[in-house]
């Protein structure tokens, strides 16, 4: 069990100056603030930001000097908190052992602290964004095999599971429930621990209680690995590494006493090759379930398993669901478009069961997208070229909007810009060439473009947008008067104004 | 593993010819030959069919008997039971609410057999050298262990579902050459019985008797006094026949000696043999000087001991009348069938019936439920026809109806109104060549044939239709193919209306390993090669489908 602390946090004067040496690695957005990380000195920072993007306030999280693997995360699921952890060490022969600690942080700074019962290699935050799992404990000649569960909603609880019933597999990522109905007095709140060839359902409020483990494949040979688990209501659809089926586990209600509170049984769908992408698709009842495989697009009845399918092209990676009309349909209606890695997106016009499909149609650009960004109730999606990784340090470049409803694309003439991202409303996309310090927001309803550029030369290494509903971006830079670079808070309508954009840092 | 099964006892199974007996059971690891098509055994012996030389070296191959099954052994009343032979468990499928319940069974289980129309199933377990009985009711399936005294691999249940009889068939992995149990199914009782030398087949007669065909004749069980300390009653033929039937009701067996060119009828009740000499039938051809046996283009012929050309009076084909009234035996290089009457008169040839089969090559015949009808064709000449022959007619009339392609094997629906009819394919490239008639010839197909008005419909398919992938609701009224070809990604699904003989394809994601009907509930189903398991089921009223998968890896689950 954790050690709950409120340690650590050092206040900084709303007006104080920013730490000389702080060398600026990740930036994380917040809702009117922004997180730095200083890997280096294990050091993580905050800037509250005010009205116009000036400096509000500051906070600073240090960690032992002995930290290390010092990391930062988003939350999932949440805009205005952020993860801190580091992985602790293991002592030598005159000192002790640091344990692992990882740190919620808000825009005022840490929220809650959890001291874990030794290092830890890794954390991972769940999708849902309530909890974290680390893993792999440092040892001095072999790794233990324990795993940690923190539930960010109980401040300073985590939950050490028993893994003697998973036949010596080290477990590697996780999913959890929602809290689900149950005849005992608490929800019912399930995680599944993936290793190789099976998966554990555990009771997180009995960890003490052996899991259920089931396999992934019959006979002697390992299965192939597990990779992502959804929850969709007292199911588990479960997509794993190499095989043509997804496995769909059902929590039934455990009849007898002792035990797990649940009773999970197995069926699978099969689908016609290893699931690229699943998605769970709440508009249909019961929930409709898309699967990417092969040259497939699965839509599949949970309830009874019934499935229909859709021609696609190997390559198409994503699936975009939306409500809209389309040409020679007006009615809103469920919608879904899968595209990525080819120039052909494919569109669904869905009916009201899981499996009605009402047409499907192509469309074919003039060039493939290499990254996407969908705005799925401003039914548009963003179609870059260039590089890929993280939106905010990757290269790319829009070449063309593409309206979801009309399924038309506007193509864009920018060239030679190096970064853009979408706000997260949908209405701005932020644009900025790195090296001449050229900084632009295109309004995607009105096609009105603002632009400037930065003075001296600087450089533009992070472009991201910020949370809070204002459509704002951060770009941080370096090559300015600041040796250890500074950002700038971008706020619609104030690009092309007279006086250049507060300039702030770390 | 084969049911073994009188033909009084399965309403729905279209026999054809018996020898071959092709099933394909409900084992998960799948049952897809070295090209991954569907079944086995069926391939094994189309190879031969298509080799054109005969074993003496000269004169037409013989016939290929193919049995098209379509009950497979794995389905109950309401229940599917799946076998996992690595796991040592039988899935046990609900086709009314798809609940699924996992058994564990003993070690080295073959793929399940289940009781025709009853929720009742026997997993064979080699390698504990016991057998399970599973009984399936409205609170599950319980199990029960019967340990076996012998190795046994087939399973033949009696019409009541009160018995059923395991033994070790022909197979080049037998061991157990004389020893069978009877299993009481009530009280899970086996008791063991010697038998004569090398069973085969199991017929089941009136008053609970079974009729165990052996090498050294037919061994007689009362099944309802089992002596284990005793033998029961071994009648022979008085020489080793082959393809061995027992009349329905149960008074005699028929075999056939096919080079002398002899049927043999074997009173069960007194031991009595009567031999019908083939030569009888075709002294007229014997005896016309020069006769027209050169004119049709036949090989020399060399004369047998009774002084009539061995060939010609080759018996390709016997069949029984299902009312014991008849034995039909084609002579295929004569172009005669021969009605043989059953009885006191079989061996007298002023009693039979010769009929003319000329110029169609018929080499093997087809009897309907009633006996009242029967299909000619051959299975190893090159011949695009069927021969269609009203024995309830008088007289007998006799029509061909043309084909578009050469016959692997026919099957006749129950009510005789229409034949099935699997084609093999030629040699070649079908897709890419652009004539018509070569196209066809050289692609997998089937046909069904309206045997009132000789209707044809040709239907092509991506796999070879194989016996055992094909099932016939209870009512005639649809029919339905699984096809499979791992090698070109062919794996479906075919609902024929028979009505209409048109056809809807299904598409299935995973190979089909076995297909079959529960007729109380209007559907049908396709078992799929899938790890975990895989279950399609089709209801043929609304064209609605439910998989269920992964049965298997429920019984893997750690608690």
């Amino acid at each position: 069990m954790t050690r709950f602390t409120i340690s650590g946090l050092v206040l900084l004067a709303a007006t104080g100056c920013p730490g000389e040496d702080f060398t600026t690695g990740e930036v994380l957005p917040l809702d009117d603030a922004v997180v730095a990380l200083d890997a280096r000195r294990g050091e993580v920072r905050v800037v509250r930001l005010g009205a116009g993007g000036v400096v509000d306030g500051r906070a600073a999280l240090v960690f032992d000097e002995r930290a290390q693997g010092v990391r930062v995360l988003p939350r999932p699921g949440r805009t205005d908190e952020v993860l801190a952890f580091h992985q602790g060490r293991v002592g030598d022969a005159d000192e002790e052992t640091l344990d692992a600690e990882l740190v919620l942080v808000g825009p005022e700074g840490e929220r809650g602290r959890w001291t874990l019962d030794g290092p830890y290699l890794s954390f991972a935050p769940d999708v849902g964004g309530r909890y974290v799992l680390v893993s792999q404990p440092r040892g001095r000649i072999a790794f233990e095999n324990r795993v940690e569960v923190i539930d960010l909603d109980a401040p300073g609880v985590s939950v050490p599971l028993s893994l003697r019933s998973l036949g010596g597999e080290v477990p590697t990522a996780a999913a959890f429930s929602p809290p689900l109905p149950s005849e005992g007095e608490t929800p019912l709140r399930v995680a599944a621990l993936f290793a190789a060839g099976q998966l554990s359902l555990f009771d997180l409020d009995a960890p003490d209680t052996p899991p259920a483990t089931i396999p992934t494949t019959v006979g002697g040979s390992a299965g192939p690995m597990p990779i992502e688990a959804r929850f969709v209501g007292r199911e588990v659809v479960v997509r794993t590494a190499s095989s043509s089926q997804l496995l769909v586990l059902t929590l039934n209600d455990f009849v007898g006493e002792g035990g797990l509170r649940f009773d999970p049984s197995i069926r699978t769908l099969a689908t016609a090759g290893p699931v690229r992408r699943l998605s769970v698709d709440p508009r249909s009842d019961p929930p409709r379930l898309i699967a990417l495989a092969g040259t497939t697009l699965h839509l599949f009845d949970l309830g009874t398993g019934a499935e229909a399918q859709i021609a696609v092209p190997l390559q198409h990676a994503f699936v975009g669901l939306f409500d809209g009309p389309a040409p020679g349909d007006p009615v809103v209606r469920p919608r879904l478009v899968s595209y990525g890695g080819t120039a052909q997106l494919t569109f669904v016009d869905l009916g009201e069961a899981p499996t009605a499909v009402r047409a499907s149609s192509d469309l074919r650009l003039q060039a493939a997208p290499v990254a996407t960004d969908l705005d799925a109730d401003g039914g548009r999606l963003v179609l870059y070229g260039g590089g890929t990784g993280s939106p905010s340090t990757a290269s790319r470049s829009p070449f063309a909007i593409l309206d979801l409803f009309d399924r038309s694309a506007t193509p864009l003439g920018v060239t030679s810009l190096d970064r853009a991202v979408l706000a997260p409303e949908g209405r701005s996309l932020w644009l900025a060439g790195t090296s001449d310090g050229y900084l632009a927001r295109l309004d995607l309803d009105t096609g009105e473009l603002e632009e400037r550029f930065l003075p001296g030369g600087e450089r533009i290494t992070a472009l991201l947008p910020l949370g809070g509903g204002a459509e704002r971006a951060l770009a941080f830079t370096r090559g300015g008067p600041s040796a250890l670079g500074a950002f700038r808070v971008l706020t619609p309508g104030e690009l092309e104004a007279d006086a250049d954009p507060p300039r702030g840092a770390f | 593993m084969h049911i073994q099964a009188g033909m009084n006892v399965l309403p729905y199974r279209w026999h054809m010819l018996a020898r071959a007996g092709l099933v394909a059971g409900l084992l998960l690891g799948g049952c897809g030959d070295d090209a991954g098509g569907f079944g086995t055994g069926a391939a094994a012996d189309f190879g031969a069919a298509v080799d054109m030389t005969s074993r003496d070296g000269g004169g037409p191959p013989p016939e290929v008997e193919i049995e098209v099954s379509f009950e497979p052994p794995a389905v109950g009343a309401t229940r599917l039971y799946a076998t996992n032979a690595g796991a040592g468990r039988v899935a046990v499928v609900s086709a009314t609410d798809f609940t699924i319940e996992t058994v564990a069974v003993g070690a080295g289980p073959l793929p399940a057999v289940a009781a025709p129309g009853r929720d009742l199933a026997i997993s064979l377990n080699r390698e504990a050298r016991s057998l399970t009985l599973l009984r399936t009711g409205e609170s599950g399936t319980v199990p029960t262990t019967v340990p076996l005294a012998h190795d046994a691999d087939q399973v033949a249940f009696d019409a009541a579902g009160r018995f059923a009889v395991v033994f070790e068939g022909p197979s080049e992995r037998r061991r157990n050459f004389q020893d069978l149990s009877v299993i009481d199914l009530d009280s899970g009782v086996a008791t063991r019985i010697v038998v004569g030398f090398g069973p085969s087949r199991v017929f089941f007669g009136p008053d609970d008797v079974a009729y165990v065909v052996t090498e050294d004749g037919i061994s007689i069980l009362d099944l309802t006094r089992l002596e284990s300390d005793a033998r029961p009653v071994l009648r022979s033929f008085g020489a080793r026949v082959a393809d061995a039937t027992v009349t329905p009701d149960g008074r005699f067996a028929i075999g056939q000696i096919p080079s002398e060119g002899e049927l043999r009828q074997l009173d069960l009740m007194t031991g009595e043999v009567a031999v019908a000499d083939m030569a009888e039938a075709v002294s007229d051809l014997v005896e016309t000087p020069g006769g027209g046996m050169a004119d049709a283009g036949m090989p020399p012929l060399d004369a047998g001991t009774s002084g009539v050309p061995a060939r010609l009076v080759e018996v390709t084909d016997v069949d029984l009348d299902p009312s014991s009234r008849f034995a039909l035996a084609v002579l295929r290089t004569a172009e005669r069938a021969v009605r043989v009457p059953i009885g006191e008169r079989f061996a007298t040839p002023a009693a039979w019936e010769v009929l003319m089969l000329d110029g169609e090559g018929v080499g093997s015949l087809v009897l309907s439920s009633d006996g009242a009808l029967a299909v000619g064709f051959s299975s190893a000449l090159a011949v695009e026809a069927l021969t269609v022959l009203r024995l309830d007619a008088e007289p007998i009339d006799v029509r061909t109806v043309a084909l578009r392609k050469t016959v692997r094997t026919v099957a006749l629906s129950p009510d005789g109104s229409f034949a099935l009819v699997l084609h093999r394919p030629g040699e070649g490239n079908a897709v890419q060549d652009p004539d018509e008639t070569r196209r066809i010839d050289r692609s997998d197909g089937f046909s069904l044939v309206d045997l009132a008005t000789g209707f044809v419909r040709l239907s092509l398919t991506a796999a070879t239709p194989e016996p055992s992938g094909v099932a016939l609701d209870p009512a005639g009224e649809f029919l339905f193919l699984a096809l499979r070809n791992d090698a070109r990604g062919v794996r479906s699904f075919q609902a024929v209306d028979v009505a209409t003989f048109a056809v809807d394809v299904v598409e299935l994601t995973a190979p089909p390993t076995t297909v079959g009907t529960f007729p109380s509930l209007d559907r049908a189903f396709v078992g799929q090669e899938a790890d975990g398991g895989r279950v399609t089921f089709y209801d043929w009223r609304s064209g609605e489908r439910q998989t269920i998968a992964g049965f298997e890896l429920g019984a893997g689950i750690r608690r």
